[in-house]
């Protein structure tokens, strides 16, 4: 009697949000259109599970998981399991549960952010938990959803950082009253001498940067040749800041940005700025698909492991991936039967695209930190520290 | 013959020490344990080729190795030390002078100018260096853009992406404005008497200046400049804006990429960088000792007369300098805040719309920001009242006792600034966590509080020790003789005359409450996050997309802070010695 109370609690939870909101009234509007699967008796068990712990702990760092704030009342809403939510820079959160850890202090249940940190700090001390044996829900279980039929991890052993979003990378903003989009159709196009001095970039080998260079390095078109080439002969300006570099380019200082510089170019573009983020066309050497911060992860030894079970389940259901990709704006889902209209086009994932999926290939997440390394060496050679 | 009296064996009887040894003894404990600790266990991770992160030591000088073989090393300390010297070769003598202005002349206005230098010292770094680029970018910069207007040139008339450019952000940022705001109470305590000496000996207004003011300012000249000497690898903020675009790089970048960009940080080669601070250290301590042991320099006494003293035709023009410098300070930077928090995007006219208030409108819609604007005013408000009382007393030892062990507890206080803030929270945090009865604190707004109380412990010692060596030790005998106890001759002696320091000192450190991140970041929970980070989170997490939001945040902080400060120094003033004019 008490499950079949519970049961029929959850499913009115799960309306009351549609019921309550127009579809422009709330993220949560984006879930009113995904129809909730049937709760097996697993999950069942999990939530009640869950339900007794009360709350679970969650780590939101990066731009994305950052905005999920917005999110988090949908789950407290639907399983009455209270979400306490920390936002700020990743690796102080890092540096602060792995100092917390050692002495035997477990605060931590789930963490959304990116995979650099997780990939350098928590994966190497046995912080994070095997993920796949926590997903207990069919539905998410069910690899043939996902892109490319299969689950995404951006671990070596790929058990641990599960990658749940990605959009397609753009690495050029540029001046529209100063460039034409047909001028740059392959980075081999921003080699040319007229470009000289006049390309603002962030440094290629800084942490922010990565998901996009090391993609561009691992290319056999592009390569460390590429690299050398753009630090040594095209002399570009670098800054610190990705917001002065968009900012130079739509005042037409610079009239190409690179690396950062896209995300902060668009925003300028909103507000009127003849800058555009993205080139209409793609590179001639591929697209990739970034991921960026869109990763879930269950810590291990968990204060509360089977609220964090849960959450895990929730956030990659059909309604959390709709919902977690309206909200975040600018990610597409890698769980393909999501509706993605809620998103700008070219940040969807093209069903038909030939991308290259850095997040999926050993070679990235092996030797990521070595090709930063290299980075830094041509730019400290080209004068760049 | 008489035998000499043969003296009696000494007793074998064990003696106590004197109280002031015990004293002296838990001072030594709880400043090293709080100070020296989390600085050895940096020291010793900094002898380990494993990262921090990963929890295993191997024994190496690998990291020690790097630091000093990174090319470029040696370029950028060189960069650094010139940058440093070049602002201190204008700021200093400008601070003093001003000082003496505001604190020995009856200029108009003199506590509400005085006052507008806090205000400078309060305003974001960040925050005035943007605003400075955005008049003297040579591309856009509007004095630029008018200049060429004006002239029809291509010349711009200064380029802020220049070495002098980063001279000039220092001297608009806190380079001026600290200085004036420590060395103006200390200029107030001048026994007019002196002066008046050396103009009754037929001096000058720049004789007596320069022959009886300066000479017994010494001590708190000296101390500024050490404290900001000492601090010199803090700064990165202005060359990292100003310097990358132009590849002139410095070492406190250096240690910031170290520690913030690296990935793992690498704690080991940041702290190796760092550790040329505690040379500067180990030289600056004696030279401190030698220089205030060559002389007396007691300039409030039981004949102490306070007064100003008149400057003639230059007074409008003392006036007038002190005004300038005080818009400079103030104005753009003021402006930048409030205005850019109204605009779309900050500085920049030509966005659509130019003007929302949607920028405050995000601020009040955080969940988190009525939260750390709690937090933050009450860890800053016990730090105002806390760390002037305690710091006070620790100098009064230091300069008023003779006990044994002062040279140790100075030291310990002067080591404090060997490491960076960026480094010493991590080993903060090791110690609070590793420390049985001390990891309760951690994720409590105590430790917070305790951390920002304790922040300020080198400024506020030092700056209370110079204050003390000013006051001369007869009016406490007297007012002892006279059968006061300690408390009555607290209140009714030291207070009145120490309490422009201590509501300098109390203001100080609640600014630097209210502002502190890198000390409080690995300390604070979800439940003690303060307004700075809050900012700081803002600036980082979007990439500086949210700079205007970080700027409504910073003037709500310096707007807490300004408040606090207007009724400090009002409380200052009635329980403080007035001047009266000459």
């Amino acid at each position: 009697m008490r499950k079949l109370v519970s049961t029929g609690a959850v499913a009115a939870l799960a309306m009351v949000p549609a019921l309550a909101f127009g579809e422009q009234a709330s993220p949560a509007s984006a879930s009113s259109a995904v129809q909730v699967a049937a709760v097996t008796p697993e999950m069942q068990k999990l939530i009640e599970a869950a339900q007794k712990e009360g709350k679970v702990e969650v780590i939101l760092s990066g731009q994305v998981p950052r905005k999920l704030r917005e999110a988090m009342p949908e789950f407290e809403k639907k399983y009455g399991v209270k979400v306490n939510f920390q936002t700020g820079s990743g690796r102080k959160h890092a540096e602060r549960i792995l100092a917390e850890r050692r002495v035997g202090r477990f605060t931590i249940d789930v963490w959304l952010g990116g995979a650099n940190t997780a990939l350098v700090q928590l994966v190497p001390n046995k912080a994070l938990a095997s993920f796949p044996e926590l997903l207990v829900d069919p539905d998410v279980k069910d690899q043939s959803k996902w892109y490319k039929g299969k689950h995404h991890y951006t671990d070596p052993e790929h058990r641990y950082i599960f990658t749940w979003g990605a959009s397609p990378a753009y690495n050029i903003s540029y001046n529209t009253k100063m460039v034409k989009p047909d001028e740059i159709k392959s980075y081999h196009d921003l080699l040319n001498p007229k470009w000289k001095g006049k390309i603002v970039s962030w440094n290629p080998s800084a942490q922010g940067t990565a998901a996009s260079s090391v993609p561009m390095f691992l290319n056999p078109k592009l390569g460390e040749t590429w690299f050398r080439r753009w630090a040594n002969e095209m002399k570009p300006v670098i800054v610190t800041d990705a917001r002065q570099a968009a900012e130079w380019v739509a005042i037409g200082r610079f009239p190409i940005g690179l690396f950062g510089t896209a995300t902060q170019a668009e925003v300028l573009a909103s507000q009127g700025f003849p800058v555009a983020g993205w080139m209409p066309h793609p590179m001639a050497e591929g697209e990739v698909l970034s991921a960026s911060a869109a990763n879930l992860m269950a810590m291990d030894r968990a204060p509360n492991p089977n609220a964090r079970n849960l959450f895990l389940n929730w956030a990659l259901s059909k309604e959390g991936q709709a919902l977690f990709i309206k909200i975040g704006e600018k990610t597409d889902s890698l769980r393909r039967d999501v509706p993605n209209n809620t998103i700008e086009a070219q940040y969807r994932i093209d069903p038909k695209g030939d991308y290259y999926v850095p997040f999926s290939d050993p070679q990235y997440i092996n030797q990521q930190d070595e090709i930063i390394a290299k980075l830094k060496k041509i730019m400290s050679e080209a004068g760049y520290r | 013959m008489t035998s000499a009296p043969i003296a009696a064996p000494p007793s074998r009887r064990f003696q106590w020490p004197a109280a002031g040894t015990f004293v002296m003894m838990l001072l030594i404990l709880f400043f090293g344990f709080y100070i020296i600790y989390p600085i050895a266990l940096i020291f010793i991770q900094s002898f380990n080729a494993e990262t921090v992160v990963l929890g295993k030591y191997e024994l190496s000088l690998i990291n020690w190795q790097k630091a000093f073989t990174e090319p470029g090393t040696l370029e950028s300390l060189w960069n650094t030390v010139f940058v440093y010297v070049a602002y201190t070769a204008v700021a200093f003598p400008v601070a003093v002078l001003i000082s003496w202005v505001l604190a020995r002349t009856p200029i108009p206005f003199s506590r509400g100018l005085e006052f507008m230098f806090w205000v400078s010292f309060m305003l974001p770094g960040l925050t005035t260096t943007i605003g400075w680029t955005l008049l003297l970018d040579p591309y856009f910069g509007f004095i630029n853009v008018a200049f060429k207007g004006l002239f029809g040139t291509d010349m711009v008339l200064f380029n802020i992406y220049s070495v002098e450019g980063i001279v000039f952000a220092h001297l608009m940022g806190n380079a001026i404005s600290q200085k004036v705001m420590l060395l103006t109470p200390a200029f107030r305590n001048m026994n007019v008497a002196l002066e008046e000496a050396g103009r009754v000996s037929g001096a000058g207004r720049l004789r007596t200046m320069l022959r009886i003011t300066l000479p017994v300012m010494v001590p708190p000249m000296v101390v500024v400049l050490m404290l900001n000497t000492v601090r010199m690898f803090n700064s990165f903020e202005i060359e990292q804006i100003l310097g990358t675009p132009i590849k002139f790089y410095v070492y406190s970048t250096r240690i910031f990429n170290l520690v913030r960009e690296a990935e793992p940080p690498l704690y080991g080669e940041a702290t190796a960088l760092a550790s040329l601070t505690l040379i500067i250290i180990l030289l600056f301590i004696p030279l401190q000792r030698w220089l205030l042991a060559r002389r007396q320099y007691t300039t409030i006494s039981g004949s102490y007369k306070p007064g100003l003293i008149h400057l003639g035709v230059m007074q409008p023009f003392a006036f007038a300098f002190v005004a300038l410098v005080v818009a400079l300070l103030t104005v753009v930077p003021v402006l930048t805040l409030l205005g850019g928090s109204f605009m779309t995007r900050a500085g920049f006219f030509q966005a659509t719309p130019t003007y929302t208030l949607a920028h405050w409108q995000t601020v009040f819609a955080d969940p988190i920001f009525f939260r750390a604007l709690s937090t933050t005013f009450i860890i800053s408000i016990s730090t105002a009242v806390v760390s002037p009382v305690l710091f006070s007393m620790v100098a009064y030892i230091l300069v008023r006792r003779a006990w044994r062990g002062r040279a140790v507890l100075d030291s310990i206080f002067w080591f404090s600034a060997g490491i960076p803030g960026m480094l010493s929270g991590l080993g903060l945090l090791w110690v609070i966590l590793d420390t049985p009865g001390l990891n309760w604190l951690f994720g409590t707004i105590w430790i917070l509080i305790i951390v920002a109380i304790l922040q300020g412990k080198l400024t506020s010692i030092q700056m209370f020790k110079s204050t003390f060596l000013q006051i001369g030790q007869d009016m406490e005998e007297a007012a002892r003789t006279s059968g006061a106890g300690w408390l009555y001759t607290y209140f009714r002696i030291w207070l009145p005359l120490i309490a422009p320091t201590l509501v300098l000192l109390g203001t100080l450190n609640f600014v630097l409450a209210a502002g502190a991140t890198s000390s409080v970041i690995l300390l604070a929970s979800r439940d003690t996050v303060t307004l700075s980070l809050l900012a700081l989170e803002y600036m980082t997490t979007n990439v500086g997309a949210a700079r205007e939001v970080a700027g409504i945040i910073s003037l709500v902080i310096v707007a807490m802070t300004a408040g606090i400060a207007l009724v400090a120094r009002w409380f200052g003033f009635q329980v403080g010695v007035r001047d009266r004019g000459i």
